[in-house]
């Protein structure tokens, strides 16, 4: 679905991504981990086109895609979601969700000034369902900037699913929420995975990322150290050190 | 009619063209400085294709706002690459280059005996169509509110729209506009492209109120005060900018005690809004409540 064939930016100086190599198979849940700082949301960034790839290649589903522009990788079937919070604060909870749907490919130019009335009807009406699905339904005429950060998370999901993306690009979807919510989140991501969609998981919950991914990569200082099964790839011990320093990996 | 009131009242409606005009670049997020730039070339184009060329007004004045808009997207294609302040003043540079070609803009023909035509900086005199047609103040004033209707119930059709939303979504976050599959600097320059139009709209309707226009009209102070309506009236509804406009004109001018000082005045209001309320007095989350209230209420009527 995915594949990255040394893929590589850097900041300057700074090497983000080194040589990364990646193929995420359809229709899998796959998790990205590492510590902060070592190129998870930066591989989100060049997969989508916010930054271009130093060096490197990406492939969506066949085609290249290396170096398009964000609409042009959206508009292929990819979705995000941010780490830090990115909603239309401004606007409803349902305006966000609805906001997804403006660029669908199926959408044409001609509806974003005159739907036709059946069309608009199924389109707000997935947006309904979607709110409902992300228990969002009941704040749905709410200014989303006013929402609660957990329901932040959970809109950013359901503007993604709107586009009903071939691949979900997850930004630490759980981050901020308690073990209550965080496993009522992995639940859902398991439910919007289960029609063989792709999913990659960035999360700093190893509880969680574990019982969800079928496979994990680990990175550090944007190279690759380990990837596999969740137990292989936790227990490595370049992943240990990686997390817990030298001594730690030593012990 | 009252002529006094009359002619407040097409002021009031003229401006609000330009406000609107500023008002559309401020829901994608851009502070023009320029909008007077097409205010100009359409009140030059329009009094040109009527004086000079004989054509009926309103032929004249769809090719003003024809060439408004042209100016506009020509524009935007580079400027809308740079970003916020950088943007503003490509907007102001544009706009005084455009006051300043007027300035020099020659081009006069004989009509029964007498140049007709802009004149540089003697500006561009007798531009009658409107008076020649025996068509009233009141009756023009008339004129002024069916177009400025036409195009409010353009906006209202916009802001129900995708599109506008997707301009909205420019506004407050072009990046995450992007992320939905959507190019914002595309659109951003359809704004510009629509906002020209209705600055020109504006300028060839007051161009033949007026049968005078020269170029130091067209001065940045005009571009200042069409994006401070916005911000006064707040960016949740065109409605908005609309309230601006009445503030500055219809209150500010009407009361005399404080004539000398209408801008001092003017000045402090905006400051004073720009710190309580940043997104004007009608903003979005107002909007956004008295929607609601309205609802609930027809809802109770039912």
């Amino acid at each position: 679905m995915l594949r990255t064939e040394a893929l590589s930016r850097a900041f300057g100086g700074l090497q983000a991504l080194a040589e990364l190599s990646l193929e995420v198979a359809p229709g899998e849940i796959f998790g990205l981990i590492g510590p902060n700082g070592s190129g998870k949301t930066t591989l989100f960034n060049v997969v989508t086109g916010v930054y271009p790839a130093s060096a490197g290649r990406v492939w969506l589903g066949g085609e290249e895609i290396t170096n398009l522009k964000p609409a042009q990788v959206i508009r292929r079937g990819v979705a995000r979601t941010f780490q830090n919070l990115r909603i239309f604060q401004r606007m409803t909870v349902f305006e966000n969700v609805w906001a997804a749907q403006h660029g669908l490919p199926t959408l044409r130019p001609r509806e974003l000034v005159l739907p036709d009335r059946a069309a608009e009807a199924e389109r707000r009406a997935e947006v309904r369902r979607l709110l409902e699905a992300t228990g969002l339904a009941d704040r749905a005429e709410m200014l989303a900037g006013g929402l609660p950060l957990p329901d932040q998370r959970r809109l950013e999901l359901a503007r993604a699913l709107a586009r009903d993306p071939a691949l979900l690009l997850l930004d630490e979807p759980a981050g901020g929420m308690t073990p209550r919510e965080t496993e009522a989140m992995a639940a859902l991501i398991r439910e919007v995975a289960a029609p063989g969609r792709t999913c990659m998981v960035i999360e700093h919950k190893m509880d969680m990322i574990s019982a969800l991914c079928g496979r994990l990569c680990v990175l550090n200082f944007g190279r690759k150290i380990a990837e596999g099964a969740p137990d292989a790839v936790l227990s490595h011990p370049d992943v240990l050190e990686a997390y817990l320093g030298h001594e730690a990996g030593d012990a | 009619m009252d002529p006094y009131l009359v002619s407040v009242l097409s002021n009031i409606g003229m401006i609000s063209f330009i406000a609107l005009s500023a008002y559309l670049l401020l829901l994608t997020g851009e502070i023009s400085f320029g909008q007077q730039a097409y205010f100009a070339i359409s009140a030059y184009g329009s009094g040109i294709a009527t004086a000079m060329w004989g054509w009926p007004f309103w032929a004249g004045l769809l090719w003003g706002a024809t060439l408004a808009g042209l100016a506009a997207t020509l524009v935007a294609i580079p400027t809308l690459r740079l970003r916020g302040l950088y943007f503003s003043i490509a907007t102001l540079a544009f706009a005084e280059m455009v006051r300043l070609v007027f300035e020099i803009f020659t081009y006069q023909v004989e009509i029964d005996g007498e140049l007709v035509g802009p004149d540089g900086s003697d500006g561009f005199r007798d531009i009658r169509y409107i008076y020649d047609s025996n068509v009233t103040a009141f009756e023009y004033m008339l004129v002024i509110y069916g177009l400025l209707a036409l195009v409010l119930i353009g906006f209202f059709v916009l802001e129900r729209a995708r599109l506008g939303s997707v301009f909205r979504m420019i506004g407050e976050d072009p990046m995450l506009t992007e992320m939905q599959g959507l190019n914002a600097t595309a659109y951003k320059v359809l704004a510009a492209a629509m906002a020209g139009v209705i600055a020109g709209i504006g300028g060839g309707l007051y161009a033949h109120l007026t049968t005078y226009v020269e170029p130091k009209i067209f001065n940045v102070m005009l571009g200042v005060h069409s994006l401070a309506y916005g911000l006064i009236g707040g960016l949740g509804t065109a409605l908005g900018p609309l309230l601006g406009v009445g503030i500055d004109i219809g209150f500010l001018e009407s009361i005399r005690a404080i004539s000398g000082y209408r801008m001092i005045v003017f000045g402090g209001l905006v400051a004073v809004l720009l710190i309580i309320r940043p997104r004007g007095i009608l903003d979005e989350a107002t909007v956004h409540w008295l929607r609601r209230r309205w609802r609930r209420w027809i809802h109770a009527q039912d």
